[in-house]
């Protein structure tokens, strides 16, 4: 009960976070700063997949209705991370901790290893949204200086946020 | 999570995504004026892209029956132009012996069940019999010459004696001269044919054009038939001819069964003239 309730602020933290990111912090056009990734990579690895892409899309419609952009891109965006979560989490650590439904440490699985995780994730997550976002209108080189500069900015972003908040709850 | 659970919780996972992601492309097409422009063109491409697959496959699928109705149409135009023929001939010359020969021919199609062609007496069975009308000593042919003449049916089947036989000969002409004779296969090339007995002053040519010559009441006049490959003088009294013929009897799908209108008034005529003689 006690984790139900943590695991719940754990979330609103994160949607706070994000309204401010969006509402306050001016990065340029080719950034989109985003901690929703994490917040669908944190959600319980024993949780059956359509529960996920669920939980994922309503976070996603929360993000989109309080940040004021268009209404669908971070919840689709959200939702195609959820459904590729897992399959993409077996392939960057052992299947021992899919099976037992814990998310390794930094410490636990490597700085190297936790990096290209969550930098693979990313590429899931602003694929589905660059692409929705653009909708071709772009030229190719605005689109991957786009993909490539939201990729890094978000890794900085989430491996703080991932060090600084969740290292500590474990 | 194994076997039939694991599939159903694959396929729902599968139906929720495909729902929640059609969700949002109608959220964001709602609320963005380039957004919805782009997503409905492209739903508007695939559509157009199903549509055509689909005319492909359905048109794939319908072929056998365009093919029939294709074949049908065929007959119905072989029945018009024997009727033009007919009409020509008899304004040409209304009162002599051309006024029958061309007749009134009926065409009925038909497809091969069975036939051979390498043996020295072939035949073809073909899947019209006497409930489509057809009768003994009527003429088969295609656009590519002639193929034999029934000689035994039964209600729903007839078997053909091919032209590829020994024993079966047909009266052709050089379509040059009108010089006639009578074309036989010899039992050797299911590709080639000799038409015999031609006059020594034809003046045929290698690769003049051979055709039927009307002179019987089974096969129309000018079917063409092949052209001439070789010419052999026989005793200087007159020339074989070796044709090459259009036909591939090795490759028969489709045929005509034509009979001529008039066949009984004509063998009736022949009878009396023979009993009189």
């Amino acid at each position: 009960m006690k984790d139900s309730w943590g695991r719940i602020l754990f979330y609103v933290i994160l949607l706070v976070i994000q309204v401010v990111l969006s509402g306050y912090v001016n990065v340029g056009p080719y950034i989109y700063l985003c901690c929703l990734p994490l917040l669908v990579i944190y959600l319980p690895l024993n949780q059956d997949t359509g529960v996920s892409m669920i939980i994922a899309f309503i976070c996603g419609l929360v993000v989109d209705i309080l940040c004021d952009g268009i209404m669908g891109l971070n919840a689709a965006a959200s939702v195609a991370l959820a459904a590729t979560r897992k399959p993409l989490y077996a392939a960057c650590f052992s299947k021992d901790n899919l099976e037992r439904a814990v998310i390794p440490t930094i410490q636990e699985a490597g700085v190297l290893r936790h990096v290209n995780f969550i930098l693979v994730t990313l590429a899931v997550y602003f694929i589905v949204y660059i692409c929705l976002d653009s909708v071709g209108m772009e030229s190719l080189v605005t689109t991957l200086l786009r993909f490539v500069l939201s990729c890094a900015a978000n890794l900085a972003l989430i491996l703080a946020l991932d060090y600084s908040m969740f290292n500590s709850r474990r | 999570m194994t076997g039939r659970p694991a599939l159903v919780r694959n396929v729902v996972n599968v139906l929720v995504f495909i729902a929640l992601e059609a969700l949002c492309l109608v959220m964001i097409a709602n609320n963005s004026v380039v957004q919805r422009y782009r997503i409905l063109g492209g739903i508007r491409e695939a559509q157009a892209s199903l549509w055509q697959k689909t005319s492909d496959i359905r048109y794939y699928f319908s072929l056998k029956k365009d093919n029939l109705a294709l074949v049908q149409e065929n007959e119905d135009l072989k029945r018009r132009l024997s009727l033009y023929e007919a009409r020509e001939a008899s304004e040409v010359a209304p009162d002599s012996v051309v006024d029958f020969l061309p007749g009134l021919y009926s065409y009925t199609s038909a497809d091969i069940v069975k036939s051979t062609s390498r043996k020295q007496h072939n035949y073809l069975l073909i899947d019209k019999g006497s409930r489509a009308g057809i009768t003994e000593g009527m003429g088969v042919i295609t656009p590519n010459g002639v193929v034999g003449i029934i000689d035994a049916v039964s209600d729903n089947y007839s078997y053909v004696v091919s032209f590829l036989n020994t024993e079966q000969s047909i009266s052709a002409r050089l379509v040059k001269s009108d010089h006639f004779g009578l074309l036989r296969w010899e039992g050797v090339n299911p590709h080639k044919a000799m038409l015999s007995e031609i006059s020594l002053y034809c003046g045929a040519a290698i690769g003049d054009s051979v055709a039927t010559s009307g002179h019987s009441s089974i096969f129309p006049p000018d079917i063409p038939v092949g052209v001439i490959s070789k010419i052999k003088p026989v005793s200087g009294l007159y020339l074989n001819l070796e044709i090459d013929l259009f036909q591939d009897f090795t490759s028969l799908r489709h045929v005509y069964v034509v009979a001529n209108n008039d066949r009984e008034e004509i063998e009736r005529l022949e009878e009396e003239g023979e009993d009189e003689g």
